[in-house]
């Protein structure tokens, strides 16, 4: 029945397809190519390859079959699922958000995260699902295993980042999250990765894609996000567009003590030329704005322009086109110096945050979070968003805010304005806090909340079970702040939890580290010892109460001593006679005796015949 | 000696008591630790793949629309009797029937009529004419046989289900021999491949070129045509493929959906390179490059060119589009008497087609248009034509019947596919799906029959008892010649058949294997039925002698 449902789904797409070809409009594929390269303040560089094609004609609900730049496993799994947009990023390594700043694009969680706005068709869990088992097999990634109790509905944090109208996309459309944080990431993702560029690692920024590099890193990060676009403000075409990135962080001071720099010795490769597929193929390196250095050779143009959203400081920009360099070009950066030193004061960014866990033992614990505001003057409004797996029972009662080591209790004091909390089902849904906060500015905020650790079945424990589990990045969403918002939040109290969310964009995400909780892990043999000696105790008491029903024991007695028993015996009773009379009555205790003497008499009987058995035995 | 009795009594009484409980507990165990079999039809599964159970039909009607000349042909009545006759008794000097089972038969029924209007009839206007007297019904032909202005036999073969059979020597006889000879070519190479299929199922890829060729039947297919550009840095491609698919294929599609769904997708990939080095010609001044028939076989570098399909789990036809790059065009094929294959084109079994295209490299870029991919996509779908088992019905029986009679067709649609073939194909179809719906089933009822630890669960037996009944409804259309429906219930029982049999719930328990069961039990067995079994043994061993005492006693 499923399989002709299935048919049947099918054979309406290949309709929707015929009427999508002839909607589709001819204007070709775009693909734009980039590689940025910024020296960090703490020595290290960072490189940040992005790919971007705009598939132009593209029409929600219109599925279109033909493909030129645009990948078509990605299309296929986009138009299949019904998905609106589709965020998919792999990082290994954490971002140091203190010495780096932000990086280029805002997803840095360990680990592999996928966010996806699906249309609202019916069946958008069943898509989700199914969309994680395509992905899963596209990448070689374990994403299949984003199931229930993993995925999440985010209120606050995730808007989309292709246009979106409010109204429509709250009707009209879902958002899941799901993360893994114990994913690793290596080549076999990279690789699939690359064959869904046009021009493959063949030729392009592409070809310095290598892996024995780039795993060779402090961090990396490689994403695919695929959205509508708009070129035009009133957004009547839109384009499909796909953004594969991949950012690296090397540190070239470990291997010469220096900041110096070259395409060679960092990918190992040298740049061929651009991908003839390409309208634009740049290199383009981020100016430092001190020290004495120079770049060979000499760039096409320096521009200037701001590279992140929290400050408005533009930056210069060295910029080449490959489509004019020549083949085989190296491009280094060297420094004049002996030795690096390192900068002990970075500027750091406006919002940081860590997160770690306080407590101790197998039974409870906690979480704390201390989010940073290092900006003088200005209250920052976030979201704090924290998936905490259902095996870690929060209690929200236990939820503290401090600010600079002080609690808040007052309301006009405490910083979070709105917050969503939802609780754990076992095995079904994690805990999930989002909290909206306004940071007052120059400050030390501290949320912590307490848990209790469940004792987990034995067959839930991963294979690897005392190693722990892994908790995924809290998220913290900023964003620029608005000089509108600025006069604003001068009166605190203006700020109600409406005007927040709405009031601004927040394309800042800060990660987090991961953690890893130790669970009480039991010993994995135990049921079978159990068994077995459970087992055993029953066999053995079976057999002498077996043998204890089933056989008769007999006193062996000598004849002489035979006698002296039986007047000790007949004592006994007369005894026994005299001190039970009072309260039993006379002739219960006479047959009991009487019982008595006969078993004995039968006892003797058989002793002699046991003997005399013995005796013929002997003889 | 009344109360040692009495002991020996009541110890046996114990004994006795432990060995009832353990005889009723045993099968009590057994039962509560089996694992959950739903009861499947296995009799019933044996008996079709026996081919007990049923007959399979696949009778034909033909209407002879004779001309009313004046002629011999004036009782009817004896003439369809003459006619049916004549097929018959050349129909078994064709076949000698022992190979497969008696129950597939292939009844063929004539009937004659009386045909006024034939004066009338030009070649221009027969189509519109015999509009009147269409019979739209898979397995009904109608003939239309008139005397010819010549000696000649000519047959017009018509867009629907008739043709126009001109005969040159108008008399009863040569009428009687043409059209038996004519049934009979048309139907021989069908009912050749369906006995095929019946009489080897399993060996079914080994019987032929045609069905090597052709896909497993699946009620979809995804077809993906994919431009394959060598070195984007010498040469752009681009191809109007959305316009020439609407155009081209669509009509094609639209005319198989009956049997098979095809979803249609296209794309363009860049570098892709071939995994070895083309051999140059160094014969002459000509300068090209050429593919041996020995090389074909690596000619789809399959890890790096982006063939699969990632959401679809029905097979997928790929038809390449292939331009070489710059230091290696242009290519050829080379058959293998060294001669260049014309249309520059092969074919991979049951994978899809490959053409090669050498454009000009000097101008940088190429543009393959609407009209360009006509020839392309008209490789393309002879290719498809073949992979999904498409029989040219009268060109076989043109190889058949004897070279004097000369076979003309009417202009066709643009369909890429007659009604005949269309015909036959569904026919072929339907007895392919259920001799691997039987197939199928039987594997399943083995595979649960060997495996006891698989569970087998309700929806399984659904499943099986559904695809039986399925099984069952197609045969009965058969016998009707209600070849759609027939058609309809065999896809369903295919389907069904091979859910059930691919239902991921059907693997063995791997949890608790018997040998793992005995482990743990072993502990709690032994030492129990160790004191039981003495007891038991002295117990008979007493009885034994106290029998012997009690005769030497008497």
């Amino acid at each position: 029945m499923r399989n002709y449902l299935r048919s049947l789904f099918l054979f309406t797409l290949v309709f929707l397809t015929i009427n999508g070809i002839l909607a589709e409009s001819r204007q070709p594929d775009k693909f734009k190519e980039a590689l940025t390269i910024k020296p960090l303040s703490d020595g290290k560089l960072l490189t940040h390859f992005q790919f971007s094609v705009k598939h132009y004609g593209y029409k929600e609900g219109v599925v279109f079959s033909h493909y030129n730049f645009f990948p078509r496993a990605i299309g296929q799994i986009f138009q299949t699922y019904n998905v609106r947009e589709l965020h998919l990023t792999f990082t290994q390594g954490r971002w140091n958000y203190e010495d780096w700043g932000y990086p280029f694009v805002p997803s840095a969680g360990t680990g592999v995260e996928l966010w996806a706005w699906l249309w609202k068709d019916g069946k958008l869990d069943e898509n989700w699902k199914s969309l994680t088992n395509a992905l899963a097999g596209l990448f070689c990634a374990s994403l299949n295993f984003i199931d229930d109790t993993i995925t999440v509905q985010p209120k606050l944090s995730f808007r989309p980042e292709g246009p979106f109208n409010i109204t429509e996309l709250t009707e009209r459309a879902e958002l899941r999250y799901g993360s893994l944080p114990h994913e690793n990431v290596c080549t076999e993702n990279l690789t699939p990765w690359i064959k869904l560029l046009p021009c493959k690692s063949t030729s392009g920024i592409a070809s310095l894609l290598n892996g024995h590099k780039l795993y060779d890193s402090n961090f990396h990060s490689m994403s695919i996000h695929v959205q509508p676009s708009c070129e035009e403000p009133d957004c009547i075409n839109q384009q499909l567009e796909i953004i594969q990135t991949v950012s690296t962080v090397i540190d070239p001071v470990r291997n010469s003590g220096k900041r110096d720099w070259s395409l060679n010795n960092v990918f190992g490769r040298r740049l061929s030329q651009a991908c003839p597929l390409a309208e634009e193929s740049n290199l383009e390196i981020i100016i430092p704005e001190d020290g004495d250095y120079k770049i060979i050779p000499d760039a096409d143009d320096i521009i200037q322009r701001s590279m992140d959203d929290t400050d408005d400081v533009e930056k210069k920009i060295a910029v080449y086109n490959l489509k004019k360099i020549e083949p085989d070009t190296e491009l280094s950066m060297i420094w004049n110096e002996d030795q690096f030193e390192y900068n002990f004061n970075p500027v750091q960014p406006r919002i940081f945050a860590h997160r770690f866990f306080t407590g101790y033992g197998q039974e409870r614990g906690g979480i704390k979070v201390n989010i940073f505001n290092k900006s003088p003057n200005i209250s920052i409004p976030i979201i704090y968003y924290d998936v905490i797996p259902w095996y870690l029972k929060l209690y929200l009662h236990t939820l503290k805010v401090q600010i600079n080591g002080k609690n808040t209790k007052l309301d006009a004091v405490n910083p979070i304005k709105d917050l969503y909390f939802q609780p754990a089902v076992d095995r079904s849904r994690p805990n999930v806090i989002e909290a909206e906060m306004l940071l007052p500015p120059n400050s030390l905020t501290t949320l912590s909340i307490k848990f209790d650790k469940v004792f987990l079945k034995y067959t839930e424990h991963p294979p690897d079970a005392n190693r722990g589990f892994d908790i995924g990045s809290g998220i913290i969403s900023t964003g620029k702040i608005d000089n509108d918002f600025l006069s604003n939040s001068t009166n605190m109290s203006l700020v109600t939890k409406k005007s927040l969310v709405e009031y601004m964009y927040f394309p800042i995400r800060i990660y987090t580290e991961t953690l890893l909780v130790s669970l009480p892990t039991p010993d994995f043999s135990m049921p079978y010892n159990v068994i077995t000696l459970t087992c055993t105790v029953i066999a053995l008491f079976f057999g002498s109460m077996f043998n204890l029903i089933t056989r008769s024991f007999v006193a062996f007695i000598d004849a002489g001593e035979e006698k002296a028993k039986k007047k000790i015996d007949s004592d006994k009773s007369n005894v026994q006679k005299g001190e039970k009379k009072d309260f039993d009555g006379e002739n219960f205790d006479s047959d009991k005796s009487n019982v008595q003497k006969e078993e004995n008499r039968d006892f003797d009987r058989e002793k002699t015949k046991l003997e005399a058995e013995k005796t013929i035995d002997n003889n | 000696m009344e109360k040692v009795q009495d002991f020996d009594k009541s110890r046996r009484l114990i004994i006795i008591s432990f060995w009832v409980v353990i005889l009723i507990g045993l099968p009590l165990w057994w039962k509560t630790t089996e694992v959950y079999r739903a009861q499947l039809p296995f009799t019933e599964i044996e008996e079709w793949s026996k081919w007990e159970a049923f007959d399979l039909d696949f009778p034909t009607t033909f209407i002879l629309h004779i001309a009313d000349v004046k002629s011999d042909v004036n009782d009817y009545k004896t003439f369809t009797n003459m006619i049916e006759n004549s097929i018959m008794s050349k129909y078994n000097s064709n076949h000698n029937d022992t190979g497969y089972p008696k129950s597939i038969r292939f009844p063929i029924k004539i009937e004659v009529v009386k045909w006024n209007a034939w004066m009338n009839v030009s070649k221009e206007g027969f189509n519109s004419d015999l509009l009147t007297f269409l019979v739209n019904k898979n397995g009904q032909y109608g003939f239309y046989i008139l005397p010819g202005n010549n000696s000649k036999t000519r047959v017009l073969v018509g867009n629907q289900r008739q043709a126009i059979v001109e005969i040159g020597n108008w008399n009863i006889d040569e009428i009687k021999n043409i059209i038996s000879n004519l049934i009979l070519s048309l139907f021989l190479p069908e009912q050749a491949a369906i006995k095929k299929f019946i009489r080897e199922p399993s060996a079914e890829a080994k019987v032929d070129v045609d069905s090597m060729r052709t896909m497993k039947y699946s009620p979809m297919y995804q077809v993906t045509f994919s431009l394959m550009n060598g070195d984007p840095s010498t040469l752009l491609v681009d191809w109007d493929i959305k316009q020439a698919v609407v155009k081209y294929l669509k009509p094609f599609v639209d005319k198989i959906s009956m049997i098979s769904n095809l979803t249609v997708d296209s794309q363009i990939q860049h570098y892709s390179r071939l995994t070895f080095e083309p051999q140059k010609n160094l014969h002459n001044d000509k300068n090209y490059f050429y593919l041996t028939p020995d090389l074909l076989p690596h000619f789809i570098n399959a890890a790096e060119w982006n063939l699969a399909s990632a959401v679809s789990s029905y097979p997928t036809l790929n038809f390449i589009l292939y331009v070489p790059s710059k230091n290696q065009s242009p290519l050829y094929i080379k058959d293998s008497k060294e001669n260049i294959i014309e249309n520059n084109a092969f074919l991979i079994p049951r994978w899809g087609g490959v053409i090669i295209n050498n454009p000009d490299q000097s101008v940088g870029t190429h543009m393959f248009t609407f009209d360009e991919l006509k020839s392309v996509m008209s490789i393309f779908i002879m290719q498809l034509r073949g992979l999904l088992g498409v029989q040219d019905v009268w060109l076989e029986a043109r190889s058949v019947l004897d070279s004097s009679i000369n076979v003309d067709f009417m202009p066709t649609p643009n369909t890429a596919i007659t009604i005949w073939e269309l015909d036959s194909l569904v026919r072929r179809r339907i007895a392919e799906n259920i001799v691997s719906t039987i197939s199928t089933l039987k594997s399943l009822s083995q595979l649960v029959a060997e495996i006891p630890n698989m569970v087998v669960l309700d929806h399984i037996q659904t499943e099986v008892l559904l695809a039986l009944d399925s099984l069952k409804k197609s045969c009965i259309s058969l016998h009707t010649g209600q070849y759609e429906i027939a058609l309809q219930h065999a896809k369903k029982a295919i389907e069904r058949a091979e859910s059930a049999f691919f239902d991921p719930t059907m693997v063995s328990m791997l949890y608790f294997p018997d040998e793992h069961k005995y482990a743990i039990y072993m502990p709690l067995f032994v030492p129990i039925s160790v004191p039981l079994l003495m007891a038991l043994l002295k117990e008979l061993k007493e009885l034994k002698e106290l029998k012997t005492k009690n005769k030497k006693k008497e």
